[in-house]
């Protein structure tokens, strides 16, 4: 029962295509509204693994590592508070049937006609995150959630857009802010299949030369993490009781002009280096997961504000199978990347923008119903910062990062919002 | 002045952002690719050998051609969706029973393409062997 009031809270808002009208955004069969999975095919394992590894990408550990504890090294006293939220299109397709296609097997309801009774959906998935933290002097506090969900789409685009981009983005960041009231409220599992929920509470020492922080995490499991100011080194592990740990390390945004040498800094820009260790297990028929057979690991770089205004940017598959997953470049309007220690005021403008484009590898994956590809990425990206504000949306295409941990997500369209700010 | 909202303006470029629909229409062969991909993805489940489950997908296409136009009204003594009329998705049973073999029959099972095809009586139906198929 408790899942299908979370269902229904999600997913239940806003009414299918009306029945009967066909146009450019209401194709015909969109009115088919009683949507059953096919399993044993591999767009619905697909659908299953995206859900585990979106839950993984955009966790609560995650989020607190990157926008919150490694933005924190070495600020002055204060409260950060940071909203995110993720809206993928299309993370991959399934084939899908329509139960009221026929009713009763002699009449058809509206458009939902007997040859639209198979047909291809795809996955939209939505990921909030919502998180502060609070530091004086060499402590601090941190508090961050995290919601992920996947669902069918809906048959009419223009009611497809109006969920994903005004009603769903409401309930993810509403819930996730309210992840711990809902869990002392309703205990229970976090995970309800399609709908992951997660949240950390923990405290962060800053001694200077290094910054640790722990949390508590609510699926019951544990979050530490490590970072250093001066090189911008980090590493976070997170595990939960019954899953294999997530790891994470690298470099974040090395700057030369904050050792010394501005000239090299103001040439090379800013250096981060990233390597990602998931586990990664096959999506039984059922939505079930098989036991862990092995691991993903990822890892890429990023030159950032080369001459200013342009980044070059490399990922690498290490595992299942070792290939180049990105080559890519971008044109950005001066200093839009900022050093995580900020001191050039020249830097501070108030809108920025960012396009970069290149291309994305993936493997031939046929348990997956993938043929090896290559495919064209962009990411188009505007940033607005006044006071202690800031705003930033993105639009992705094939978006590198998503595409290097579920490959079957080709041709996939993200939104990213990102709210922060430093009270 | 324009005479829609505000709200309007943006949901029509969000359309175009979206550009493909979240709703198209089935191939034809897909039941039958679902089966090859099955075979895949249940050898790669019971061997963590991806390598060999994308061999075996290659072996199917290779030894096995899809049936263009398989039925529309199901699989005769099918009804995996559990409705009134056996329906086209019920062609996917060849699929669905292939991703539920226990690892031990694929081991035994092996590379023989054949026996995979023989699981689920929906798969003669979505698929047939290629003239001078192999096994």
């Amino acid at each position: 029962m408790r899942r299908a009031l979370w269902a229904a809270a999600l997913l239940g808002v806003g009414a299918p295509a009306a029945a009967g009208q066909t146009s450019t955004f209401t194709p015909e069969g969109a009115s088919c509204e009683e949507v059953g999975l096919i399993a044993g095919t591999a767009g619905v394992r697909n659908a299953a693994d995206a859900i585990q590894r979106q839950a993984n990408t955009y966790s609560a550990s995650a989020f607190a590592a990157r926008h919150l504890d490694r933005e924190r090294v070495g600020a002055e006293d204060g409260l950060l508070v940071v909203m995110d939220l993720n809206t993928t299109y299309n993370a991959t397709r399934m084939p899908v049937f329509h139960r009221d296609a026929v009713d009763d097997g002699m009449s058809e309801v509206g458009d939902c006609v007997a040859k639209n009774r198979v047909a291809m959906r795809g996955l939209d998935m939505q990921a909030g995150n919502f998180g502060l933290t609070y530091n004086k002097g060499p402590v601090g506090l941190i508090f961050a959630t995290s919601l992920t969900a996947g669902f069918p789409a809906y048959g009419d685009q223009f009611t497809r857009v109006n969920m994903n981009s005004f009603v769903a983005p409401a309930y993810v960041v509403g819930i996730a802010a309210t992840a711990p009231l809902l869990d002392l409220l309703i205990p229970g599992d976090l995970d309800l299949g399609a709908i992951k929920l997660d949240y950390l509470l923990g405290a962060r020492v800053d001694a200077k030369l290094v910054q640790a922080s722990a949390a508590w995490l609510g699926s019951k499991g544990g979050y530490a993490q490590l970072s250093e100011p001066t090189f911008g080194g980090y590493a976070f592990v997170a595990k939960s009781i019954g899953e294999a740990a997530v790891w994470q390390a690298g470099v974040d945004r090395l700057d030369p002009g904050g050792l010394g040498a501005a000239d090299l800094g103001e040439a090379l820009g800013l250096t981060s280096l990233a390597y990602q260790q998931l586990p990664y297990s096959l999506a039984a028929p059922g939505g079930a997961a098989l036991p862990v057979i092995g691991r993903l690991r990822v890892t890429g770089a990023q030159q950032q504000n080369i001459a200013r205004v342009a980044d070059l940017a490399v990922r690498y598959r290490i595992e299942p199978e070792a290939s180049l997953s990105e080559l890519a470049m971008g044109l950005h309007t001066p200093g839009y990347h900022k050093p995580r220690v900020r001191d050039d005021d020249e830097d501070d403008v108030p809108v920025g923008l960012l396009a970069r484009g290149g291309f994305v590898s993936t493997p031939a994956v046929w348990s997956q119903g993938l043929a090896a590809a290559r495919l064209p990425s962009g990411r188009v990206e505007l940033n607005g910062e006044a006071d202690d504000f800031l705003v930033r949306l993105a639009f992705l295409y094939n978006d590198p990062e998503q595409l290097q941990l579920y490959p079957f997500a080709r041709g996939a369209l993200s939104y990213q919002l990102t709210l922060r700010g430093d009270l | 002045m324009s005479r829609h909202p505000l709200h309007h303006h943006l949901l029509v470029l969000g359309l175009g952002l979206v550009g493909c629909a979240g709703f198209q229409p089935v191939a034809d062969t897909q039941p039958c690719l679902e089966a090859g991909y099955a075979i895949a993805y249940i050898t790669e489940a019971c061997t963590g050998d991806r390598e060999l489950g994308n061999q075996r997908y290659e072996d199917f296409r290779d030894q096995y051609q899809c049936v263009s136009t398989p039925p529309e009204d199901g699989v005769p003594g099918v009804n995996s969706a559990d409705t009134a009329a056996p329906g086209p998705e019920d062609l996917y049973d060849c699929a669905y029973a292939i991703s539920q073999l226990d690892c031990a029959v694929v081991e035994d099972f092996g590379g023989r393409i054949g026996q995979y095809l023989q699981v689920s009586p929906a798969c003669p139906l979505v698929t047939e062997r290629k003239a001078g198929g192999g096994r």
